[in-house]
């Protein structure tokens, strides 16, 4: 009997005798996860705890993310192992084709990363919903346009759906798609760990946009006990979602690091690794052994809320210093998790722009993973004013000082490179040059923060506010839109619109230094944060300070604009290389195609090397490699 | 491995029998990926310990251990770490003979179960006759609680995913074809004893 | 003796560290004379500045007024310690001075004891037991076991009031130390068996778990050791407050050395990579066809 067309892929299990057709798509998913809720939560309820009914929601949410995961295809591999069957590891193809793919499990690194694009675009878009209603209700001091308590929930939302967003925004995107081809390689280590890390990235969102339906979480993303022990159930989205997003962090560092260590190409030794990612591999290193120590303090919450275990309460032998200490271990390398890939992104980029090598590569690679090893012992400087031994504080003071070291090398490094360089400014550029300069205010605040003695009045104000701000809006996200200029052409064969691009710019670092930097003078005010009422002479300021929000997040509508406008409603395809840069990516067609390299390709020159008329090419990408052995780059493909 | 020609769908089959996916590859890349992925699973029961030490230093309202709180009985808990042992011990010896002898690497592999069933099992009993209810309070019974869930519910997994290599420990096999695979799931496997018997000797005799 | 900082106007007087330290300089005196100046150039200047600025910092953590203050003050007495492991002995590991103070012996009695050591086979498992004991990872276990056991209060309370056995920690602490920065800096004519990038973890390991050892000092919340039984401090805190210090001090200022080391030594395997992809050479071994 003729047996059909069979496939090796997600969703179709090969044997040698059947052949079972599981349709797995999101749908399925969605199908699912709602399934899985109810079941979740008469399961949690049927147990009949003391726990404000918290064991049917977190068992509703775990079950609801696991089925949703199942629904999508993740099963289909481990089942079809578990059966018996005869599987192939490796993924043939993708399930589902042509636009339909991006909806679906996909174990293409490149369509994962076009899949992180949206999804954190998206997220960042509820994020600044959350900002603006923030804003809006800080228009009027007294009485407030929001009540306490929903205006609490509201900061929580914003401020966890933007830590979603802040952890993965640069590594899910762009250090999916472009690590691979930046060492030469046509696969991940772990594409299904990979496609699984991106998957878990929805039902976080989701979980967490269903808490005011809970009541909300009035304990902000630090979820601080005891707040968080007597919150409702809308803390529970808590729990789930941020675990699901550090359980992505886990996978995703475990994928990234092994394929940076074991798959590079010929010539790829670490020296010749682009900066862009030895940020990439540094915040990994940090995203794997940081996040399951969050992981164990919000499933201790999780106890807490259900088996009525009391790891934080300290009338019953727990104590709330335990989560502080706890969630500041992971806290404080999260917040590297954020900085170090847009310090590749922004190390990368400046070369290519200015027309000149990176000044400083080891230099640079040691910033990195200075600051990678620095984070490790920092973190108690949250807790300056929340309980810290005050003996122990000035010890943290030095070493939160001395990480100011290796970020200041890194900046050293981006100036070396822009001295008497040709800078172009093109759009990304530009943003560059935004980053520099909010990241230098930023990290400067962060100093006198890092001091006991001006953190004692600064702590919980608005000028600790303004510097994060600093550091991660006008730090991170500002190098994330310099890397979806640079790299929209690659990855989605449109270019953005240049003309918008340098519009969105000057309006963005307008109107977000407008609004951020008053709020260094309303900490210095002593406006405290989270509070929903202030004191009256406030209000001018923070009228101004909200305003120059709202525009601010219409420059981004702007800029969502420009994308949607550019990816579906124009019909020229970009270039392969418009920037006419050196990097290996830029060398390949695009559109890229299912594999990267027809011939794995054997680096023979750094992509830096602008101004160097005896430059080698960054690689050898076609010809017959005369590195015989092991068959590199020799073997034909199968057709 | 086999090559007979498959399409995808409508899209070429590039990359199955692509060299990037020969499992020499696959096998370098396990053995590294498995280290990595124990060392962050390692931190998971790092802060749990943490938890232990740091809440019995505080000692908060004298309730580290109150009176209701006992040691549970350390012949319970001795039991579930010896066979947590012998069933790390028992998927080693499986997975070293998965390429040469899929039989006796099965052989293995069905005892490492049987021996994580029983572990599971003795764990449950042990819970339901712990001699102290968490919600009683007390620092200690919620860390044990909390410690002893966490590894057994990794151990749950690692016994269905020891499944999955009974079933492909055959002559056609995926992990006969991949004993690095085997290999690296061993490996995790002796990292949950050693934190097995860690937290025995932390939690029953401190 | 005044409590307080006083003290510090009183020099101890330790016979057992200043007839060391004279004996060492000695013999590095006596062993270096005869040799042609400049003989190794300017590395020999550094090497020889290091191992006097090795002697003179032990001088200063033992033989100094802090020795005074240190009865007194936990922290102080922790900053002693970590002038001895991580100041003295990697200066004297970067000195290198074995073989010179070697030469400092009469010929006659160094054949008489390297020529049975090295040759005679009824010596052969003091060999093989020399081998098996300096391996990387034996001298990690040994120097972490010192450092912790040192560290049981029925034991460091034994150094406080014994001062033979103080003396002894000492003596230990400085020679497994020596010993641990032996396996990072190459003693000639020993060898490191580490590579680079092995050395960069080697001390990211150690630093990790004086990091363990330091929390629990900082964390605790009774003190552990007899100098609670002083009735007063310097400064009039507490002695909780003072074991805090102390476990501040071994975490932060004590992990400055490791974090340089762990520094220069990602610098140069860096250097090493750079090296291996100009000479065509794979540097990275086990670099897989990737694909």
């Amino acid at each position: 009997m003729a047996i059909a067309p069979i496939v090796d892929g997600p969703s179709i299990i090969q044997s040698s005798e059947r052949r079972i057709v599981v349709p797995t798509n999101i749908l399925t998913g969605i199908v699912l996860a709602v399934f899985g809720y109810w079941v979740g939560e008469q399961l949690g309820n049927s147990f009949l705890l003391n726990d404000a009914q918290n064991t049917g929601v977190l068992l509703g949410y775990s079950f609801a993310s696991i089925m949703f995961l199942v629904g999508v295809g993740f099963a289909n591999y481990p089942l079809a192992r578990l059966f018996g069957w005869r599987v192939t590891p490796q993924p043939a193809g993708d399930d589902h084709t042509g636009a339909w793919r991006y909806l679906n499990l996909s174990l293409d690194h490149k369509v994962i990363g076009v899949q992180y694009l949206v999804a954190m675009l998206m997220a960042m878009l509820f994020g600044g919903i959350g900002a603006m209603l923030i804003r809006t209700s800080l228009l009027v001091p007294d009485p407030p346009i929001v009540a306490p308590d929903k205006y609490l929930t509201l900061v929580s939302m914003h401020s966890v759906m933007m830590i979603f967003v802040a952890s993965a925004a640069i590594v899910g995107p762009f250090g999916n798609f472009f690590v691979p081809l930046m060492i030469g390689t046509n696969r991940m280590a772990f594409p299904r760990l990979e496609a699984l890390s991106f998957w878990l990235v929805p039902p976080a969102i989701v979980i967490l946009l269903a808490a005011p339906i809970f009541g909300g979480f009035q304990t902000g993303w630090t979820g601080y006990t005891p707040l968080s022990e007597q919150a409702d159930q809308g803390f529970d989205s808590y729990i789930v979602g941020f675990t699901l997003i550090g359980l992505a962090l886990v996978v995703s560092g475990v994928n990234m690091l092994t394929t940076v260590i074991r798959l590079r190409a010929p010539g790829m030794t670490w020296i010749r690794l682009p900066i862009f990612v030895w940020g990439v591999f540094s915040a990994s290193i940090l995203g794997t052994f940081a996040a399951p120590i969050l992981a164990a303090a919000l499933i201790m919450q999780g106890f807490d809320r259900t088996l009525n275990t009391t790891f934080f309460i300290s009338s019953a032998g727990g104590s709330p210093y335990l989560w502080e200490n706890l969630f500041w271990f992971f806290g404080h390398p999260e917040v590297y998790i954020f900085i170090l890939p847009a310090f590749g992104i922004i190390l990368e980029l400046l070369p290519h722009f200015a027309r000149k090598p990176l000044w400083g590569y080891r230099t640079a690679v040691v910033g990195l993973l200075g600051v990678t090893l620095l984070s490790w012992f920092v973190w108690q400087h949250h807790l300056f004013m929340s309980g810290i031994a005050p003996a122990l504080r000035p010890f943290f003071m030095f070493s939160t000082e001395m990480i100011s070291i290796p970020t200041g090398i890194v900046f050293l490094v981006a100036f070396g490179t822009l001295w008497r360089a040709r800078i172009s400014m093109s759009v990304p550029m530009l943003f560059c040059l935004g980053f520099l300069f909010n990241f230098l205010i930023g990290g400067l605040s962060g100093v006198f923060l890092s001091d006991v003695p001006s953190d004692v009045t600064l702590h919980g104000s608005y000028f600790s506010m303004a510097h994060f701000h600093f550091t991660i809006v006008g730090g991170e996200i500002f190098a994330i839109i310099a890397a979806i200029y640079y790299w929209f052409p690659k990855m989605t064969g449109r270019m953005l619109n240049q003309t918008l691009g340098k519009i969105h710019f000057w309006w963005m670092m307008i109107a977000f230094n407008m609004a951020f930097m008053p709020l260094f003078a309303a900490g210095l005010l002593d406006m405290p944060r989270r509070v929903s009422t202030y004191a009256v002479d406030l209000q001018t300021l923070n009228d101004w300070v909200s305003i120059w929000a709202f525009i601010l997040f219409a420059s981004m509508l702007f800029f969502a604009f420009n994308v949607i406008w550019s990816w579906f409603f124009t019909f020229k395809v970009a270039p392969a290389n418009p920037w006419q840069v050196r990097s290996i990516e830029w060398m390949l067609p695009t559109p890229l195609g299912r594999r990267n390299f027809e011939k794995i390709p054997v680096f023979t020159g750094s992509p830096y090397d602008y101004g160097n008329p005896g430059a080698k090419p960054v690689a050898d990408l076609g010809g017959p490699s005369d590195l015989g052995r092991r068959g590199f780059g020799a073997e034909p493909v199968p057709s | 491995m086999s090559q007979q020609s498959q399409q995808s769908r409508g899209l070429p089959n590039l990359v199955a029998s692509a060299p990037e996916w020969s499992t020499d590859v696959d096998a370098r890349v396990s053995s590294v990926g498995m280290w990595i992925f124990m060392g962050a699973n390692a931190m998971l029961f790092v802060a749990f310990f943490f938890a232990f030490f740091y809440l019995r230093a505080l000692n908060n309202a004298d309730n580290w251990m109150n009176i209701w709180t006992v040691h549970p009985r350390r012949y319970i808990g001795g039991i579930i770490v010896l066979l947590l042992v012998a069933c790390a011990g028992l998927v080693v010896m499986g997975a070293r003979s998965a390429a040469k002898a899929p039989s006796t690497a099965r052989m293995f592999f069905w005892l490492a179960l049987l021996a994580g069933v029983l572990c599971c099992g003795f764990q449950v009993y042990e819970f339901k006759h712990l001699g102290f209810d968490p919600q009683m309070g007390g620092g200690y019974a919620s860390v044990f609680v909390g410690l002893k869930s966490v590894l057994m519910a990794e151990i749950v997994v690692a016994m269905i995913w020891l499944g999955t290599h009974i079933a492909q420990a055959t002559p056609i096999g995926d992990t006969t074809a991949r004993p690095a695979s085997a290999a690296a799931f061993g490996n995790f496997l002796v990292m949950l004893a050693g934190v097995g018997v860690v937290a025995y000797l932390v939690l029953y005799f401190i | 003796m005044p409590p307080g900082l006083g003290v510090l106007a009183y020099w101890p007087f330790e016979p057992v560290v200043l007839i060391g330290v004279e004996l060492a300089a000695v013999l590095y005196v006596v062993g270096g004379m005869g040799l042609s100046r400049g003989r190794h150039g300017s590395a020999g200047r550094w090497r020889a500045a290091a191992f006097w600025l090795g002697l003179l910092t032990i001088l200063v953590a033992l033989q100094s007024p802090i020795e005074m203050l240190a009865r007194q003050l936990f922290w102080v007495h922790m900053i002693q310690h970590l002038l001895l492991m991580v100041v003295a002995a990697p200066l004297l590991a970067l000195a290198s001075p074995w073989t010179q103070m070697w030469r400092a012996l009469p010929l006659r009695l160094r054949r008489s004891v390297a020529r049975p050591l090295f040759l005679q086979p009824r010596l052969a498992w003091l060999r093989a037991l020399y081998h098996q004991v300096s391996r990387p990872s034996v001298i990690w276990v040994l120097a972490t076991a010192n450092l912790w056991l040192w560290h049981l209060p029925p034991l460091y309370d034994l150094t406080l009031s014994n001062h033979l056995v103080h003396h002894l920690e000492h003596t230990l602490f400085l020679v497994l130390g020596i010993a641990f920065w032996a396996q990072l800096i190459d003693q000639r004519p020993f060898r490191s068996p580490l590579g680079t990038l092995e050395r960069a973890g080697y001390v990211f390991l150690a630093m990790v778990q004086s990091w363990g050892l330091a929390g629990v000092l900082s964390f605790a919340t009774v003190p552990f050791y007899s100098y609670a039984l002083l009735p007063s401090r310097p400064g009039g805190i507490s002695a909780l407050t003072d074991q805090q210090l102390a476990g501040g001090m071994m975490w932060v200022p004590g992990a400055i050395t490791y974090s340089i080391a762990l520094i220069v030594f990602l610098f140069r395997w860096l250097a090493e990579e750079d090296l291996g992809g100009q000479l065509g050479v794979r540097a990275e071994k086990g670099q897989v066809h990737g694909g």
